[in-house]
C-alpha cells in the first residue's frame, strides 16, 4: 500500500492560513470555522475525521503535495500546517 | 513524528488483533471476550472466500505494533439469477490514542482500492460511521430498528433487575435472567402450525435446506444467500453461536423458518437472527409468527428480538412484524445503527435503478 509521491509545483508567494482557511471554506464540513485559529486544533473547532480527510485530499489536489501519513498528527493547525505546505513546496 | 506503515493482514496477526478487538469493544462490559477461533472462523471459512483484511501498525521501542484495522468479508448475496460478491466491514478501528495522528480514512480508501476489483458492493453496520463513509460514495440505505415481543406479562421488570444485577457482576445476571426464565416459562400451549425444530448440526444436513434457496432466491430481491453452504457458515457452524432452527413447510406448497440466537438465552430474550418465507404471504407470516412466539414462550423465553430496516422486507412482511412486535423501548437509549452501502464500479456496471431495497435480515449476526 505504498503512496505515489506527486511532483511538487513551483509557487511564487508561500501559502497563508487564510488560504487554507478558504479551501477549508469550500469543502463540505462540521466544522466552526469562526472558532478555527491560525493555533486552534482542528478537532477542537467542532472537525471530524471526514472533515479532515476532504481537508487533506483538497489540498492534495489544489497544491500537488502528498502528505504521508506520519505527518498527519503534525499538521493539526492552520498555522502548523500552512508550515509544513511551504517547506514542502520550497 | 510517529511513525506509522500499513500492510495486508498476516497469519499470525490473529491473536493481536483480536485481543485489540476485545480491549476496544468490551472496554467497561462484563461480556466474556471473543475467543481467537471465532476470528479465525469468520476471516478464513466464509464460502466467499478469505477475508481481505489490512492494519496500521506504528513503531516502538519494541518493533511495529498493531493500532488500527480494516477488513472485508465476502457474503455472498444473490438477484434473482445472478450471484453478487459483497464485502462487509469488520473490526474495523484506529486506537483512541492514534485518532489524533493518524487518517483512518485515508486508510480505508486505500483498502477499498485494493479489493474494489473482488467485491460488487461492500458495506458496514457499524454505528455512527454513515457519514464518515459517504468520502467513498456510501449511502445510508436506512437504521436498524429493533423489535420486540413481551412473552410475558412482567418481562421488562425480570430484564430490569438482571441488568441492574448485572453491573455487579455478568455472572449475577445470567443467573438470575435463568431464574425467571424458568419460573415463567409458559405451560405448553397449543398451535395449529407445529414448527419442525433442528439443532445446527440437523439442520445443515435436512431436506429442507437442500433446496431452500434455490427456490426462494427468485423473489428475494437483492439478498444475502441462504444456502446451506452460507448458512453453515454464518450460523450453525460459526463457534460463537448457539442456536435453533424452526422450519415449516405447508402442505400446499410454499416454505418458512427462522433461526433463533440462544447464545443469549441466558438473557432470556431470543433473537430472531434469520428468517424467510416463500412465498411472501403476510397471513402466513402471521401464521408462523405465532407458533414462533408459542414455541419460545414455553421454553422460557421472556421476549423476542428481531432487527430489520424499513426497506429490509417487503412492505407487506414488514406490517406483519410491526404489528405483532413493537420497538424496543431499549433502543431510544443507544446510537442508531446504519446501513450504510456502495456499489463499486464492477456492481455499478451490473447495477439498474432496481437495486435501492435490500433484503439483509441476518448479516448482523456476524461478529
Amino acid at each position: 500500500m505504498a503512496q505515489a509521491s506527486a511532483p511538487l509545483p513551483r509557487r511564487t508567494s508561500p501559502i497563508s492560513t487564510a488560504e487554507l482557511r478558504e479551501l477549508i471554506a469550500r469543502v463540505d464540513t462540521v466544522a466552526d470555522l469562526k472558532k478555527l485559529m491560525d493555533t486552534t486544533r482542528f478537532r477542537d473547532a467542532g472537525a471530524d475525521s471526514l472533515d479532515f480527510y476532504n481537508l487533506i485530499v483538497a489540498i492534495e489536489e489544489e497544491y500537488g503535495v502528498t502528505i504521508a501519513d506520519s505527518d498527519l498528527g503534525e499538521v493539526n493547525t492552520l498555522e502548523k500546517l500552512a508550515k509544513y505546505l511551504n517547506e514542502r513546496l520550497a | 513524528m510517529t511513525a506509522f506503515r500499513t500492510r495486508r493482514f498476516q497469519s499470525g496477526d490473529e491473536f493481536e488483533l483480536n485481543t485489540l478487538f476485545n480491549q476496544i469493544t468490551r472496554k467497561g462490559s462484563k461480556r466474556p471476550p471473543r475467543p481467537l477461533d471465532q476470528l479465525r472462523w469468520l476471516w478464513h471459512h466464509a464460502p466467499g472466500g478469505p477475508t481481505d483484511s489490512w492494519v496500521v501498525e506504528t513503531e516502538e521501542n519494541t518493533g511495529w505494533r498493531i493500532i488500527g484495522h480494516h477488513a472485508l468479508t465476502p457474503i455472498r448475496f444473490t438477484f434473482g439469477d445472478e450471484d453478487w460478491l459483497c464485502g462487509k466491514t469488520m473490526n474495523t478501528f484506529v486506537l483512541p490514542a492514534f485518532r489524533d495522528k493518524f487518517l483512518y480514512l485515508r486508510f480505508e480508501q486505500r483498502c477499498l482500492r485494493e479489493a474494489d476489483a473482488r467485491f460488487d458492493a461492500t458495506y458496514s453496520i457499524a454505528p455512527g460511521t454513515a457519514r464518515l463513509r459517504t468520502a467513498f460514495g456510501y449511502e445510508n440505505i436506512g437504521n436498524w430498528i429493533r423489535l420486540e415481543r413481551g412473552l410475558q406479562p412482567l418481562h421488562l421488570i425480570c430484564r430490569g433487575v438482571a441488568a441492574l444485577a448485572g453491573r455487579c457482576s455478568y455472572r449475577a445476571r445470567v443467573g438470575l435472567l435463568r431464574a425467571f426464565a424458568a419460573i415463567s416459562a409458559a405451560p405448553k400451549r397449543s398451535h395449529s402450525i407445529e414448527l419442525v425444530e433442528y439443532t445446527a448440526g440437523e439442520a445443515a444436513s435436512s431436506k429442507f435446506f437442500a433446496d431452500f434457496w434455490a427456490e426462494a432466491r427468485r423473489e428475494a430481491g437483492m439478498a444475502p444467500r441462504r444456502d446451506a453452504a452460507d448458512l453453515d457458515w454464518r450460523f450453525w457452524k460459526h463457534p460463537g453461536f448457539e442456536g435453533t432452527t424452526l422450519t415449516y413447510s405447508w402442505p400446499e406448497g410454499g416454505r418458512a423458518y427462522f433461526i433463533l440466537d440462544n447464545t443469549a438465552s441466558h438473557s432470556a430474550v431470543y433473537s430472531i437472527v434469520d428468517f424467510f418465507i416463500t412465498p411472501a404471504n403476510p397471513e402466513r407470516l402471521d401464521q408462523v409468527l405465532d407458533a414462533l412466539f408459542v414455541w419460545c414462550a414455553h421454553r422460557g423465553a421472556l421476549a423476542v428480538n428481531f432487527f430489520t430496516t424499513p426497506r429490509g422486507l417487503p412492505p407487506q412482511l414488514l406490517e406483519v412484524f410491526l404489528r405483532k412486535m413493537r420497538p424496543s423501548p431499549l433502543q431510544r437509549f443507544e446510537p442508531a445503527k446504519e446501513l450504510p452501502r456502495r456499489f463499486t464500479p464492477r456492481g455499478r456496471g451490473r447495477g439498474n435503478g432496481a437495486l435501492a431495497d435490500w433484503n439483509a435480515t441476518e448479516i448482523l449476526m456476524i461478529l
